[in-house]
């Protein structure tokens, strides 16, 4: 469960979120719908961590947390960045990465090869995730885009997170890879009933995956659908969209 | 003959004397990904110490245990720079260097001789000097070799690992970045202060223009390292015999000694180049 | 794979080696002595110094002697490197070790043929002298109560003295020390101005202009190597510089007023006689010790 209230943040002069007040009940799923520069980034620096506020609260399961910084907050954060790299250590292969995200404050000796993990609970992993088991043993870096998003979340869900972050998960990839993933994701959440936020420009994803979508708009959170107010929205009512008519 | 022999045991000796600088430099570059602008700063640390130490009559190899300790501590400040006190990484290493030299005069002064019959190169008493320094440190480099390479697959060496990678994942296993970076660093500095003490037993004195240059020998023997393989291994030590080798190739070609720089640098390019051909063929 | 090739690549450098020193030992002739120069940078004192030397012996002993000029370009490393060489092959008769870096090298390692030193300035301190060991040769300390009193004939309402020279240079300190010591006793006041590198000459030089009456330095590698910016920045500023060793450059520099110390072409040239002497008289190191040069040479700016 998370609360924000009367979150600001700004950067010098800029005010870049603006009172922000919401709640997330356990098992939510929000999909945040806003476009560039709107603070969608900048929101979830603050929940998770990185950014503190100038103003407000931020409380994870009535426990105010806004002077955690990020390192001690990562146990009850747990984020997937929009910049693909970010989500994995790029020179460790697929096996060594979902080693390391079993890897917790609490862990045993580690020794070569990690033993968080064993290489059936790899295969396995892969598996489900419909790739190949080829990539297991190849360095993350040398994976597309898609796979490395994938396995990204899969390393992200090893432990149940308590509050899961999105950020633009399928905004680098291609439709087909983005189709896998957020299929993925959301057998998984719903699964495990895992409070979510994901954050996208594409209002399509807004309209069918999750229960509630907040629509930010520079810096602030100015509506709020629930699961009953969805049904009915069109794209355009979320976001503007790509003018194709006029390119021609 | 002889002397040929004894030649290429001197560019030997220095070749493993320096492998630890370039071990060194290997740790703050290529697995935490730190420019380490400190190393030269701790190669005069651990120098200085050892002669004092040694001037103090300690044991010499306890001489060596105090100059790591203190290069770590070094590499530690200079971590702390950057990470806490949010300076460039850069500035972080030249503002240490640069403060060590004043500590470095304080300790030792600007130059100070050893007594060379009691050094690490005289513990056996059995075994003549000139057989003896070039087989204690290759015992001496191997025994540390096989050391780092095994603490680069325990627990720490994995996080350090991950953290010249991305930083962030550590966060997300709320490890401290900046504590695995001042760790990173501080073990980086003290292999470099153990070169220097090495140095100072080795050559007979101490004198704070030495570790000018350290570096280059560093980066170079690494680089020269790096055409074999990315990983840690003898590749480092062959690394730095390659270079010592380059160097000394051209001190014994005896042109005009104002071109030896130059030299140098065309006979490094040749070499590297001579490497990438045999590997495609 | 890898690894092999790379033991090739060394093998080869290896073979390039030997190869070259194999075909650079020429035999030597009957009579012929061979000496081993190390000199540890190449800039005008040091130079001035080893030519001194060859010309003395040139003098004395003609074309029997060969002389190997080994330069360390200013790095420890290189000069330990080189000294080894040197110690090495048997072929050296005696070695001439130019400046304190190439002095210890060679002493550290070389400890039955003669060495003879030249460009330091208190062989002692530095831990060059033993007793019964075998490097002599020759000081450049100056005569400090005579520099200072040159200074003041020069210079005699001279309140403030900036002292320029580099800090961890133990040559320089020694005799930035003295000069301290003999300034408060005139009741002069000394400010030292300590460079770290040649980088830092010109501020270094700009306080001490800005803060001094006079400027003097002493015998100092770093400082002989700028002295042309030194000067120059003395004439912007109108103040006296005096500098304590004579070379022929310093007459070109505008801004050196005087300059008194040891001629270090003279000294080089004490130093050869002392290399004939160990060639052809039945002395050694240890009897001909470390001997002064004269310092009372003087030039002043007409």
């Amino acid at each position: 469960m998370l609360r924000l209230e009367d979150v600001a943040v700004s950067f010098g002069k800029t005010d870049v979120l603006k009172n922000i007040n919401c709640t997330l009940e356990a098992g939510d799923f929000v999909v945040i719908v806003g476009g560039n520069g709107a603070g969608k980034s900048t929101l979830f620096d603050t929940i998770a961590g990185k950014i503190k506020p100038q103003a407000g609260k931020i409380s994870i399961n009535n426990q105010e947390v806004t002077n955690l910084d990020e390192i001690d907050r990562s146990s009850l954060v747990t984020r997937i960045f929009q910049k693909v790299d970010l989500n994995s250590i790029g020179s460790f292969s697929v096996a060594k990465n979902l080693a390391f995200a079993r890897y917790s404050r609490k862990a045993a000796r580690l020794v070569d090869g990690m033993n968080t993990i064993t290489q059936e609970e790899v295969a396995t992993i892969i598996g489900n995730l419909g790739l190949d088991a080829a990539v297991i043993d190849r360095p993350m870096k040398s994976l597309s885009g898609g796979q490395k998003q994938l396995i990204a979340f899969a390393m992200a869900t090893q432990q149940i997170p308590h509050i899961l972050l999105l950020d633009e998960p399928t905004a680098a990839l291609d439709p087909q890879a983005a189709t896998t993933l957020l299929k993925h994701a959301v057998k998984f959440i719903k699964e495990h009933k895992v409070t979510t936020i994901l954050i996208t420009h594409d209002p399509h994803i807004a309209l069918h995956v999750g229960n509630k979508i907040w629509i930010l708009e520079q810096g602030k959170i100015v509506k709020q659908f629930n699961q009953s107010e969805k049904n009915g929205l069109k794209p355009e009512d979320l976001i503007g969209q790509i003018d194709y008519k006029s390119l021609l | 003959m002889l002397e040929i022999v004894q030649i290429l045991q001197g560019v030997l000796e220095r070749g493993l004397i320096f492998s630890v600088v370039v071990a060194g430099v290997y740790l703050a570059t290529q697995l935490i990904n730190f420019d380490n602008l400190s190393i030269e700063g701790a190669f005069g640390l651990g120098g200085a110490l050892t002669a004092l130490l040694l001037f103090y009559g300690v044991n010499p190899w306890a001489t060596l245990l105090c100059a790591i300790l203190a290069g770590v501590l070094s590499g530690v400040v200079t971590g702390y720079l950057h990470k806490n006190l949010k300076l460039n990484p850069l500035i972080s290493g030249i503002v240490m260097t640069t403060g060590l030299f004043s500590i470095l005069l304080k300790i030792a002064g600007s130059n100070m001789m050893i007594n060379q019959q009691i050094t690490i190169f005289t513990t056996f008493k059995f075994i003549p000097n000139y057989v003896q320094k070039l087989l204690i440190l290759i015992l001496l480099m191997s025994l540390l070799f096989v050391c780092i390479r095994w603490f680069l697959t325990t627990e720490i060496g994995f996080l350090l690992h991950a953290l010249g990678d991305n930083p962030q994942m550590l966060i997300n296993v709320g490890k401290r970045v900046d504590r695995y970076t001042m760790l990173g660093i501080g073990l980086s500095n003290g292999l470099a202060a153990l070169s220097g003490a090495l140095f100072v037993q080795y050559t007979g004195y101490f004198s704070i223009w030495a570790s000018v240059g350290i570096l280059i020998i560093g980066l170079a023997g690494m680089i020269l390292a790096q055409s074999i393989s990315k990983s840690f291994g003898m590749g480092l030590l062959l690394g730095s015999i390659f270079y010592q080798v380059i160097i000394t190739l051209t001190f014994e070609l005896q042109l005009d000694q104002s071109w030896n720089k130059l030299i140098t640098a065309v006979l490094i390019v040749l070499l590297i180049v001579l490497k990438g051909s045999l590997r495609k063929s | 794979m890898s690894y092999k090739s790379l033991l090739i690549i060394i093998l080869a450098g290896v073979s390039m080696m030997i190869a070259i020193t194999l075909l650079r030992n020429k035999t030597t002739k009957k009579n012929q002595y061979t000496i081993g120069i190390l000199q540890t940078a190449a800039h005008p004192a040091l130079d001035a110094t080893v030519k001194g030397f060859i010309e003395s012996l040139h003098e004395q002993l003609g074309d029997t002697v060969e002389y190997e000029i080994q330069n360390a370009q200013g790095s420890i490393t290189q000069a330990h490197a080189l000294a080894q060489k040197l110690h090495i092959q048997k072929k050296y008769d005696l070695f001439f070790a130019v400046a304190t870096p190439a002095a210890q090298a060679l002493k550290t390692q070389e400890h039955e043929r003669p060495i003879i030193i030249a460009a330091v300035t208190d062989p002692k301190t530095v831990g060059l002298i033993e007793h019964n060991g075998n490097v002599c040769g020759v000081s450049d300390m100056i005569d400090v109560p005579g520099q200072i009193e040159f200074m003041l004939s020069l210079v005699p309402d001279a309140k403030t003295v900036g002292l320029l020279y580099t800090a961890g240079e133990p040559n320089s300190q020694v005799l930035v020390d003295l000069m301290q010591q003999e300034l408060k006793a005139k009741n002069l006041t000394p400010v030292l101005c300590a460079l770290q590198s040649e980088t830092d000459a010109q501020a270094a030089m700009e306080l001490a202009c800005r803060k001094c009456d006079v400027i003097l330095a002493p015998t100092d590698n770093t400082v002989a190597s700028t002295i042309a910016l030194l000067a120059t920045i003395a004439d912007q500023y109108q103040k006296p510089l005096i500098v304590s060793w004579l070379s022929d450059d310093i007459k070109e520099h505008k801004g050196v007023l005087a300059a008194r110390g040891v001629n270090y072409f003279e000294g080089g040239k004490q130093a050869g006689t002392m290399a004939y002497q160990l060639l052809t008289q039945q002395t050694t190191a240890a009897n001909l010790g470390i001997t002064t040069i004269d310092s009372q040479n003087t030039y002043i700016k007409p």
